[in-house]
């Protein structure tokens, strides 16, 4: 006879001291180690204001690059995780992730656009153009995920079948890796090895301007994601169960698929197609948390997937590594492992969603 | 006492496609629930019992004619306001990781709760209040995802007494659970809805348990026009032999069950009585045979001592056999 063991509100209490703990430690981990290695007590001390102005190198290093950095991969990974949470609930699904309606594909098409554009322009340049940070790509990044977000929304508006709308998002996908197959057909081998690098990701090439943007748009996601707790939760019933208590289906899923969108839209604009965080971390926090609870798993993956993206950068980023280990190979290659041992150390907790 | 909480004038349901005529499934319905009545919805596969179930329940709209909940329009709600009135306990399976029966049965009180869902202690007394209804208060704890199919409607019916709607209205509950299990779910919905003065429906194909525990009966056939009533009037009215007999299967107006009937079953003389005469009679009709006065084949039960079944075949010598199985046996080999 198998008995279910919930979690307490003091194991969770726990369970949420252990997470911050974690963060704050990769936090640390993250401006202390790169390629140049700055001692924990210079970090707090330059981070606090402290530093008595002789190094400053390493406040340099500190302020100008791991710090935005370290930032933007704690924004990246929490927003990614709440969008894969969101999109496995609403579909059912637990292949679901932020990017399975083609968003971050429309991000890749905008950026392909730009390689060709400026492979147009510098044809005699043979240096590879570097696409992140540069705020034209950005912005047709975000020109192409908005787009391909538009169609979807609009498309939602139309299709009540929520199966039917997942293979929409991913007929839509398999269009833009089309196109965007049909530009690198035209363009340099230098662009495409520029285009290649930014398809690998990065949390390293968003500097203060970027951030301005990025974090109000990330933490405006996150704060809508907060605002759909309760559909969410009734939507874990099924569409029928949901509309019988009270809930407007289609309308929360216009707003759920929106949330995400804006997500994964600025999320890949700034860092590249990140793999793995969005459709990993929801699984890994059901399994910590033991709920399906939107009021505790919504925060519980914006903790998890802060901490696991800061995980991934630091690891990324240990000398030796540096420059050599993007951040999806990362990803992929130390998280997969997690989540595989994860799974079988609970043979019997079903990815369920 | 309030006449009705359901009731429908000329209503037409049916399906309505895109560029295509709308598909009518019946029309002209003129149906009622009331409070404390347990309404069982009866009919073959494709009679629309599904469609009829959807549209009261807001699910799809109806081709024409009117439903009233509660002497107002159904299209005249609110989504939240329909979800005080009527709840629903469906086919759909829900399969979801990590949720205990509480928290399900907790979903009921979302009609009522605020923008995040958090439960008052007055919800949280409702909820305790639901699992103890349906007897679950021991496995309250326990996930859904581990429940035996019965435990799960249980606790569906449990969100749905959560939900505190006058109308519950259910599909098919009783489609997967064993015998125990289905009375079990008949007997708590009638008492439910006798003793909180609910208006149930349920659909089913299980006739004898709806007309066990059916206060009403509503009968949808194939090209034919609805009845409604009581099931005993329902009976001696020949309603239900109209509506399920068919070529071989006979509705027995005294018993209130299916018989099999067979033109060419060979006829058998029986004498005997009792428990075993009532077992060899269904032994001999699963296998062809038919009761009669007379007939060069006899069976006779004799029970002097040792209970013994005795085989006669005019003219010829009689076998003897102590159990049915072995007697069906001698039969077939008698008989080629």
């Amino acid at each position: 006879m198998s008995t279910h063991h919930p979690k307490t509100p003091g194991k969770r209490a726990w369970l949420l001291i252990f997470f911050v703990a974690g963060i704050l430690l990769m936090f640390l981990l993250n401006m202390a180690f790169g390629s140049v290695s700055i001692p924990f007590d210079r970090v707090i001390a330059i981070m606090t204001g402290a530093g008595d102005g002789h190094q400053t190198t390493w406040s340099t290093i500190l302020m100008k690059s791991r710090l935005p950095q370290t930032i933007t991969a704690a924004m990246a990974g929490g927003g990614l995780a709440v969008g894969g949470l969101m999109m496995q609930t609403l579909f059912r699904n637990p292949l679901a992730g932020p990017s399975i309606l083609g968003i971050s594909s429309g991000a890749s098409l905008g950026v392909a656009f730009i390689m060709m554009f400026i492979g147009q322009l510098h044809v005699a340049t043979a240096t590879p153009v570097k696409l992140y940070g540069d705020m034209a790509t950005i912005a047709m990044a975000i020109a192409g995920a908005v787009a391909t977000l538009f169609l979807i929304l609009f498309f939602a508006r139309k299709i009540r079948d929520n199966a039917m709308l997942l293979i929409l998002g991913i007929m839509i996908s398999y269009i833009t890796s089309a196109l965007v197959d049909i530009l690198k057909y035209y363009s340099t081998s230098e662009h495409l090895h520029s285009y290649a690098m930014w398809g690998l990701g990065s949390f390293s090439n968003v500097a203060w301007p970027q951030l301005e943007v990025f974090i109000p748009v990330v933490l405006v996601g996150l704060g809508l994601s907060f605002l759909l707790m309760k559909p969410l939760n009734i939507l874990l019933l099924g569409e029928h169960y949901a509309a019988n208590l009270g809930l407007n289906v289609q309308r929360t899923r216009f707003y759920i698929i929106l949330t995400t969108g804006i997500l994964t839209a600025v999320i890949t604009a700034f860092c590249g197609p990140i793999v793995f965080l969005g459709l990993a971390v929801p699984h890994i926090t059901k399994m910590v948390f033991k709920t399906s609870n939107h009021s505790l798993l919504i925060p519980g993956v914006i903790l998890t997937g802060i901490l696991l993206a800061l995980a991934c950068n630091f690891i990324a980023r240990l000398p030796g590594f540096e420059g050599a280990l993007p951040i999806n190979v990362v990803t992929s290659i130390f998280g997969a492992p997690i989540v595989i041992s994860v799974i079988l150390k609970q043979r019997k907790l079903k990815l369920s969603v | 006492m309030k006449t009705h909480l359901l009731h429908t004038q000329q209503l037409t349901i049916g399906y309505r496609e895109k560029r295509k005529q709308p598909m009518t499934v019946h029309s002209n319905l003129n149906l009622q629930l009331r409070p404390g009545e347990f309404t069982c919805l009866l009919g073959p596969n494709g009679s629309g019992k599904s469609t009829l179930i959807k549209t009261f329940a807001g699910f799809q709209k109806s081709l024409g004619g009117k439903i009233y909940l509660d002497n107002r329009e159904i299209q005249h709600f609110r989504e939240r306001d329909l979800a005080r009135l009527v709840s629903v306990v469906l086919t759909d399976k829900t399969h979801v990781g990590n949720m205990t029966v509480f928290e399900l049965v907790s979903m009921g009180r979302h009609p009522y709760t605020g923008f995040f869902g958090s439960l008052t202690d007055g919800d949280l007394k409702k909820v305790y209040h639901a699992i103890d209804s349906v007897g679950m208060v021991g496995m309250k704890h326990r996930l859904v995802n581990e429940l035996s199919d019965g435990e799960r409607q249980k606790a569906m019916i449990a969100k749905a007494l959560a939900q505190e709607t006058p109308i519950i209205i259910l599909d098919e509950p009783t489609a997967y659970l064993d015998l125990p299990s289905r009375i079990e779910i008949m007997q708590l919905l009638h008492n439910l809805s006798s003793q909180m003065q609910k208006a149930v429906l349920l659909s089913t194909h299980d006739l004898e348990q709806a007309l066990r525990f059916a206060d009403k009966i509503w009968l949808l056939g194939l090209d034919q026009q609805v009845q409604a009533g009581s099931p005993e009037d329902l009976i001696l009215a020949g309603e239900f032999k109209k509506f399920f007999e068919r070529k071989g299967i006979r509705f027995d107006d005294l018993s209130g069950t299916f018989k099999i009937t067979n033109p060419r079953a060979r006829k058998v003389k029986i004498s005997g009585k009792g428990l075993e005469y009532n077992w060899l009679l269904n032994a001999l009709r699963r296998n062809g045979y038919a009761e009669a006065q007379d007939s060069d084949l006899s069976i006779e039960i004799r029970k002097n001592g040792s209970l013994n079944y005795v085989l006669r075949k005019q003219p010829g010598k009689s076998i003897e056999t102590g159990s049915i199985e072995n007697l069906i046996h001698h039969i077939k080999s008698l008989e080629g």
